[in-house]
């Protein structure tokens, strides 16, 4: 873990994603003649899904811009003593009085460094602060001079304001539409990913277009031959909704839950599972036995944490029905359910 | 030391003498940095999490929801995640769950959550209420079987010396009232 790249960014309010590409490349791989691109890109990718859940940094990827959030304490949602994880932008300076401010409350609080599951250099240190009551948070908050919402767990708010998948759907507006004639992927729900090869013959498909002049990509729901414009992330949902695929894995005894790599949560509900613990979700890969509708094989992102009250809720907005199981992840990361 | 490293070193203990050829030399100050003065141009998302405006009654901005948003009470739950083998004990003698071999209790609820790192270590979690921190143990008769009253005794009090206390040293004191009231129970 390294809070070198954080640390980059919280000394601008904003930046341009150009900017902040710029930024990972000479954080994380000074040299660059040694790094493939497609690593890179995947390996940026994966941070920025990372650090957009954990509530650091807001990235306006129409607007190409990275603006950092505010640090502020917030609760997470967990049993017992109230705990505060620090997210937003962050500087020695700032850190250094947070442990002074615990360390003049040593009685009534500790402040703890989270594990980030898994092996993640770009992902900052996760600070949680434990303490009696929240009016002591509250105090330490005002001794750092930083926000801090106590209200409710923030991962129980988000995913309670969230929209849901049925919310999405009353606002597509389906129409006859003529396919462009640009490059097109259709969204496969056995393997989980967009492809470039597709069965024709299927009614219902969620494709993707790159407009050839801009690069953008424009995701279209198809429904008998009428279409209409949707997000990636609430599309894929809606087809393996459609479609009755179900994806989501959670070990109600561990409290874990799977989500495939290739079907990320939509933006709301990711923070809000993220931020059960605080901490980035750790990577594996299914046995080779299909799962629900997880493919053998599949890489999955597991989520710590994630009580049954929060991950029921996140389903059902996703109309996902949960796969209960037991979680077992092996020395090579393969996850066996 | 030379006579300019030593005057870096009062400027500020990270500068650096960095020469660049022999006899072009630059001196880099280094300076802790200091956050932005604000972040009012970071911007907000709609509950679909497309960037909105102030207008939209309830936004979120990073990890903070803002806005008119109904507060829904988070109900809180006996943590059976944090081990495979979590004692529970009760605010009296003979209030002890070992889970998952016995049942979650439902006529009272745990004050604390005693989990089992290794044979010779357990891990102690606080996981009762508020009203409970602030009143720490009150000596309350035993309830239950005889059985039950040891098996309370032994986690607290027989077992003291491999479960490691609570890290807040107020808990710490709570736990240690329990631990001594056990002893007479």
């Amino acid at each position: 873990m390294s809070d070198t790249l954080i640390y980059a960014m919280s000394t601008r309010g904003s930046m341009k994603l150009e900017q902040f590409n710029e930024l990972f490349r000479r954080v994380y791989f000074p040299s660059l003649e040694q790094v493939e691109e497609s690593v890179e890109v995947d390996v940026r990718r994966q941070i920025v899904r990372i650090l957009d859940s954990l509530g650091y940094c807001e990235f306006d990827f129409d607007g190409r811009m990275v603006y950092m959030c505010k640090p502020v304490l917030i609760l997470l949602p967990v049993f017992g003593l109230p705990k505060a994880a620090l997210v937003g932008a962050r500087s020695p300076a700032l850190i250094k009085k947070l442990k002074a401010a615990v360390k003049a409350r040593r009685n009534k609080a500790v402040l703890k460094y989270m594990q980030h599951s898994g092996v993640n250099a770009a992902i900052p240190a996760a600070l949680c602060i434990e303490a009696m009551d929240v009016e002591t948070i509250h105090e330490i908050a005002g001794d750092v001079r930083i926000a801090c919402e106590t209200s409710w767990p923030a991962a129980w708010a988000l995913t309670n304001i969230s929209s849901s998948l049925n919310d999405i759907r009353q606002s597509l507006s389906f129409e006859s539409r003529a396919e462009p004639n640009w490059k097109r992927r259709v969204f496969s729900k056995e393997r989980l990913v967009f492809s470039g090869y597709s069965k024709d013959s299927a009614p219902s498909f969620l494709a993707e277009y790159k407009d050839p002049v801009t690069q953008q990509l424009h995701h279209w729901l198809w429904k008998d031959g009428s279409a209409a414009p949707v997000g990636r992330d609430w599309g894929r949902y809606l087809f393996l909704a459609d479609e009755g695929v179900n994806i989501l894995l959670y070990d109600e005894k561990l409290q874990k839950l799977a989500v495939p790599v290739t079907v990320p949560l939509p933006c709301i509900l990711a923070r809000a599972v993220s931020l059960c613990t605080g901490t980035a979700p750790s990577l594996a890969v299914t046995c080779p036995k299909r799962i629900g509708g997880v493919p053998p094989g599949h890489s999955i992102q597991i989520y710590s944490g994630i009580a049954n009250v929060i991950v029921k809720l996140v389903a059902s907005k996703l109309c996902q029905k949960l796969i209960y199981t037991r979680f077992e992840i092996d020395r090579g990361g393969v996850l066996y359910a | 030391m030379s006579l300019i490293g030593r005057g870096l070193q009062r400027i500020h203990p990270n500068s650096q003498k960095v020469v660049f050829q022999r006899e072009l030399s630059k001196i880099i100050r280094l300076e802790e940095f200091g956050l932005p003065s604000s972040f009012d141009e970071t911007p907000q998302r709609d509950s679909r999490g497309s960037i909105c405006g102030n207008d939209v009654p309830v936004r979120v901005c990073g990890s903070v929801v803002c806005g008119e948003a109904e507060r829904i009470c988070y109900p809180s739950m006996i943590p059976t995640h944090i081990g495979d083998k979590i004692i529970f004990l009760g605010e009296k003698p003979g209030q002890v769950a070992d889970w998952p071999h016995e049942a979650l209790p439902s006529d009272w609820s745990p004050v604390w959550a005693v989990t089992c790192r290794s044979r010779k270590q357990w891990d102690v979690f606080f996981c009762g209420t508020s009203e409970q921190l602030k009143t720490g143990y009150s000596a309350d008769k035993p309830v239950g079987d005889r059985s039950s009253v040891k098996r309370w005794k032994e986690v607290l009090w027989v077992r003291r010396k491999i479960t490691v206390p609570p890290e807040i040293r107020d808990v710490r004191r709570i736990w240690d009232e329990y631990v001594r009231a056990a002893r007479n129970v």
